[in-house]
C-alpha cells in the first residue's frame, strides 16, 4: 500500500526536467576493476562533455599501469552515468581510468558500485601530479600505491570516485603498502596517522597498538573512534598483545572508547591469560566493559575458538549446561539483566580462578 | 520314591521290559553332567545395551535340575538393579537379562554380574537341593558352582553433529534471503561419530528455548545424514546459543550442537573517506550532493563486509510551499567491503523547479542550509537486489534540504523480522 502511494507521489513529481538521485554506493573493489579493464591509466580529462545518461571524454594519458597505452597520448572514451543529465561540459578531473574494449572504442569502467554520476567513473585523485611511481608488485598494488601517494601528498582530494583503501589492504597486505603505513605512523599527518593505524592495527600489528596506548594525543584525534574500532579488530593471542589489552582494559584513567575497545577485542581473543582482566571488568560500572567481560569469559568458559561464536566440539573442562545457559555478548541482554549474567560469571571466576591459576 | 525308565531289550524281537529300581543320590549327576553360564553385555541398538546371563545344563541328568540365577546389573559401578530367578522348566538353556535405556542413564559403562546355581525338587531324596550343595555333599562335579560369571560393555554418547565438511560453517539470517556473497542463511549438518549406535542416518533433533529467545532455523529433513539447513530467524543476542542440535540414535541424544544465528543488525556512521565527514556535501551542477557514509554491523556489533544494499522510500511529504521536486529513484548496490554511501542530491536546469536547488560550500554539513523541501521515509535493507527486501538495518527520514540533504530521525537497529 506505501509502495503504491510512492508510485502515486512519483507520477506527480515528475513533471520537470530535473536530476535527483538518492541510490546509495560504494566504491568497487579493486580486483574487480582491474580484471574488467583492459587499459588502466592515471590522466586528467582533457575534454568532454555529459549528455543524457552518455560520456563522452577524452584523457590526457600521464602514465600507463595497464595495457599498451602510450604516456603523453589522448584517447577517447565513452562511458554510462544512472540519471540522464542535460548537456554540459566536464570538469577537467586528473585521475585513475579503468578502460575496456579497443583503442578508438574505449569504456569507462565505473569505480562504483551502485549510483553513478560523472564523478564516478574514474577514481578521483588530487589535480598536481604524485612523483612517478616506479612500477613495484601487481597490477593492484601499482594501483594502491600511485593512491597512497596522493594520499600522502596532502593536496585537496576532488569529490568522485574513491578507492576503498583499508578494504584493500585488508583484504590484500602487501609489504610495500605496509612500508608506506608504517612511515604514515612514523610521521604523518593526523589523517594519515589515523589511516596507518587503522591499517596496522587490522593486521595485528603489535607496534601499532602499542602507539595507540602510548600516545595520549591520539585520543583527541577527531577520527579516534575510528581508531578505537580498529583495536577492536585485533585477534592476535600473542602473550604481550594480550596483557597490553589487558591493560588498557581496566586502566580507569585511559579514554572510555579505548577502554572498550581493548576490551572487546580481549572479549574476542579470550584466552587464559585474558580471564582475570575480564574478570576484573565485571566489576565495572560500564555495561560496555561488563557485556565485554561476560562475551569474553563466557567465550573461554565454553572453549569458543578465537574469531568464532559456537563452542569447539569436544570435551572442555569449564563448560557446564550452565555456562552455556549464562553466554552473550550483549550490552542491551546485561542491562536487561544484569544479576543473571554478573552474578554468574562473578561466582564462576570465584570458583575457578584457583584452577586458572590465578 | 522310585524312578522308571524304559530301555529297549533286543532278543530275537522287539520286547520292552520295564524295569524300576529304587533313586540313589548319584544318579542326579554324572560324568555327563555340564554346567554352563553365560553372561554378555551387547549393544542392542542405539539406545539399549542388553545384559544377559544364559545357564545350561547338559547331560544325562540334565532334566533334574531347574537352572536359577542372580544377576545383578550396574551403571559406571553402582548397582541398579538385581534379579534372583528359578527356571520354572529343567535343563535350559535358561536367560534372564536386562536392558537399561541408553538415554536414562546416560554414557558409562554397563555392567552385570551372575551368580548360576541350579535347583532340583527331587534330588537328595526328594528334599530339594541346590547343585552346588549336591556338588559339594556327594561329590562328582566336573564344575565348581556357584558360578560367577560378569560381562560390561562401556557406552560412549555420540559426538555432536557439526557443519559438514566445505558447508557453510556459520548461519546468518538474512531476512529471507539465502544467501549474500560471504553471509548465508544456509548449510548442511553432518552427524558425529556414533559410537556404537547402529542406526544409520540418525534422526535429527532442534531444540529451541522459550521465548524472548529466538533463534530458529528449519531441516529439510529428519531422517536423513546430511540435512540441509536454513536459518529462520536470529537468536536472542550475540553468542546467545539459543538453537540446540542433536543426533538422535533411537532416542539415545548425541552431544549436543549449540548454534548461535547471527543477523546483520545495524548501520554506524562512517566517515567521508574524501571529506572526513559522516555527511559530505558539496556543490553538484546547480545544486548539490550530500554523500552519508555507513558501515553495517552484525548482532555482535562486528562490521560487515562484502554485500549488497537496498533501499526503498515511503510516501513524500512536502516541506516547501508548491515544491516541483522530482523524488529520487531508490536504487540497490554493492558494497564489496565495509563501507557504502547514501548519495542524495539534486539540480535542475535554471527556472524548471521550485524551489531551484542552491549550490552549498563545499563541506558545509553540519552548517548547511535550513530550509526544507521534502521528506519521505527511508529503509535501507541489506543483503538483496530487490528493492524493500532483505534485512531492515535501518530506517530514517530522508529529508532534502535546498542546498543538501541529510538523514535523520535514524533508527537502528531495526527488527529484521519481517
Amino acid at each position: 500500500m506505501i509502495k503504491g502511494r510512492h508510485a502515486l507521489a512519483v507520477l506527480g513529481y515528475m513533471t520537470v526536467v530535473a536530476v535527483a538521485q538518492a541510490s546509495g554506493g560504494a566504491p568497487a573493489s579493486l580486483d574487480q576493476l582491474i580484471a574488467n579493464s583492459d587499459y588502466i591509466v592515471v590522466g586528467t580529462i582533457a575534454g568532454g562533455s555529459a549528455s543524457g545518461v552518455t560520456l563522452n571524454l577524452s584523457i590526457a594519458i600521464e602514465a600507463v599501469l595497464k595495457g599498451q597505452l602510450t604516456a603523453g597520448a589522448i584517447v577517447g572514451a565513452t562511458g554510462t552515468i544512472t540519471e540522464p543529465a542535460q548537456t554540459h561540459a566536464l570538469a577537467l578531473s586528473r585521475g585513475i581510468f579503468f578502460l575496456s574494449g579497443a583503442q578508438g572504442a574505449l569504456l569507462l569502467v565505473p569505480a562504483a558500485s551502485g549510483y553513478l554520476d560523472e564523478r564516478d567513473i574514474f577514481v578521483a585523485l588530487p589535480n598536481v601530479a604524485s612523483p612517478p611511481q616506479p612500477p613495484t608488485g601487481t597490477l593492484k598494488e601499482q594501483v594502491m600505491l600511485e593512491v597512497l601517494g596522493a594520499m600522502a601528498s596532502g593536496e585537496p582530494w576532488p569529490p568522485g570516485g574513491r578507492i576503498d583503501v583499508l578494504g584493500e589492504y585488508q583484504a590484500d597486505p602487501t609489504a610495500s603498502e605496509r612500508s608506506v603505513f608504517q612511515q604514515w605512523m612514523q610521521g604523518g599527518s593526523p589523517q594519515l596517522i589515523t589511516t596507518s593505524l587503522r591499517a596496522l592495527l587490522a593486521e595485528g600489528n603489535a607496534a601499532a597498538l602499542t602507539r595507540v596506548a602510548t600516545d595520549t594525543s591520539l585520543q583527541g584525534n577527531p577520527a579516534a573512534s575510528s581508531i578505537f574500532d580498529a583495536v577492536k579488530l585485533l585477534r592476535s593471542t600473542d602473550a604481550g598483545t594480550v596483557a597490553l589489552l589487558g591493560q588498557m582494559a581496566v586502566n580507569g584513567s585511559s579514554a572510555a572508547g579505548l577502554r572498550a575497545a581493548a576490551a572487546t577485542a580481549l572479549a574476542w581473543i579470550h584466552t587464559q591469560q585474558a580471564v582475570p582482566y575480564l574478570a576484573q571488568l565485571l566489576n565495572d560500572p560500564s555495561v560496555t566493559l561488563q557485556a565485554a567481560a561476560v562475551g569474553g569469559l563466557a567465550g573461554f568458559a565454553n572453549n569458543v575458538p578465537v574469531g568464532a561464536h559456537e563452542p569447539a566440539a569436544g570435551a572442555w573442562a569449564y563448560r557446564t549446561d550452565d555456562t552455556i545457559a549464562h553466554s552473550v555478548f550483549s550490552e542491551a541482554a546485561i542491562t536487561a539483566r544484569p544479576t543473571y549474567y554478573l552474578s554468574f560469571w562473578q561466582v564462576w571466576w570465584q570458583t575457578n580462578r584457583a584452577a586458572l591459576g590465578y | 520314591m522310585e524312578v522308571c525308565v524304559t530301555k529297549p531289550l533286543v532278543i530275537v524281537f522287539p520286547l520292552f521290559l520295564r524295569v524300576c529300581s529304587p533313586v540313589l543320590h548319584s544318579q542326579c549327576v554324572d560324568w555327563t553332567t555340564t554346567f554352563t553360564s553365560v553372561t554378555t553385555a551387547t549393544r542392542v541398538n542405539g539406545n539399549q545395551v542388553q545384559l544377559l546371563n544364559t545357564t545350561t545344563i547338559g547331560g544325562d541328568y540334565a532334566n533334574r535340575w531347574q537352572p536359577e540365577d542372580s544377576i545383578t546389573w550396574s551403571f559406571g559401578g553402582t548397582a541398579e538393579a538385581n534379579s534372583q530367578k528359578l527356571d520354572p522348566t529343567t535343563g535350559g538353556p535358561w536367560s534372564d537379562s536386562f536392558s537399561p535405556t541408553l538415554q536414562s542413564y546416560g554414557p558409562g559403562t554397563y555392567s552385570i554380574t551372575a551368580q548360576n546355581d541350579a535347583w532340583s525338587p527331587t534330588c537328595d531324596g526328594g528334599k530339594g537341593i541346590l547343585l552346588s550343595a549336591f556338588c559339594a555333599k556327594y561329590g562328582g562335579c566336573t564344575f565348581k558352582l556357584p558360578m560367577n560369571t560378569n560381562a560390561s560393555i562401556t557406552v560412549q554418547r555420540p559426538t555432536r553433529p557439526d557443519y559438514y565438511p566445505g558447508a557453510n560453517h556459520y548461519l546468518y539470517f538474512l531476512g529471507g534471503v539465502a544467501a549474500d556473497y560471504g553471509y548465508s542463511a544456509q548449510t548442511t549438518f553432518t552427524p558425529g561419530q556414533a559410537n556404537g549406535a547402529p542406526e544409520n542416518p540418525p534422526s535429527w533433533v532442534v531444540s529451541y528455548q522459550e521465548p524472548p529467545f529466538s533463534g530458529s532455523l528449519s531441516l529439510s529433513c529428519t531422517n536423513c545424514v546430511n540435512p540441509n539447513v536454513t536459518a529462520t530467524n536470529y537468536s536472542l543476542g550475540c553468542n546467545v546459543y539459543d538453537v540446540v542440535v542433536k543426533t538422535s540414535y533411537n532416542g539415545f541424544l548425541s552431544d549436543p550442537f549449540w548454534i548461535f544465528i547471527n543477523s546483520p543488525w545495524n548501520t554506524v556512521e562512517a566517515n567521508d573517506p574524501v571529506g572526513g565527514t559522516w555527511n559530505y556535501t558539496t556543490a553538484w551542477g546547480n545544486g548539490w550532493q550530500s554523500l552519508i557514509n555507513y558501515t553495517t554491523q552484525d548482532m555482535c556489533a562486528l562490521t560487515l563486509s562484502g554485500y549488497d544494499m537496498n533501499e526503498w522510500f515511503g510516501y513524500w511529504n512536502s516541506d516547501f510551499p508548491g515544491t516541483s521536486w522530482t523524488p529520487p529513484t531508490p536504487g540497490p548496490w554493492v558494497a564489496p567491503f565495509t563501507q557504502w554511501h547514501d548519495t542524495m542530491n539534486f539540480q535542475c536546469p535554471a527556472g524548471n523547479c521550485n524551489p531551484m536547488p542552491v549550490n552549498p560550500p563545499a563541506g558545509c554539513w553540519p552548517a548547511c542550509g535550513t530550509t526544507k523541501v521534502q521528506h519521505a521515509v527511508q529503509n535501507f535493507y541489506f543483503g538483496n537486489w530487490v528493492m524493500g527486501e532483505g534485512v531492515l538495518v535501518q530506517q530514517d527520514t530522508h529529508q532534502r534540504y535546498l542546498d543538501h540533504g541529510e538523514h535523520d530521525s535514524i533508527v537502528t537497529p531495526v527488527s529484521p523480522v519481517n
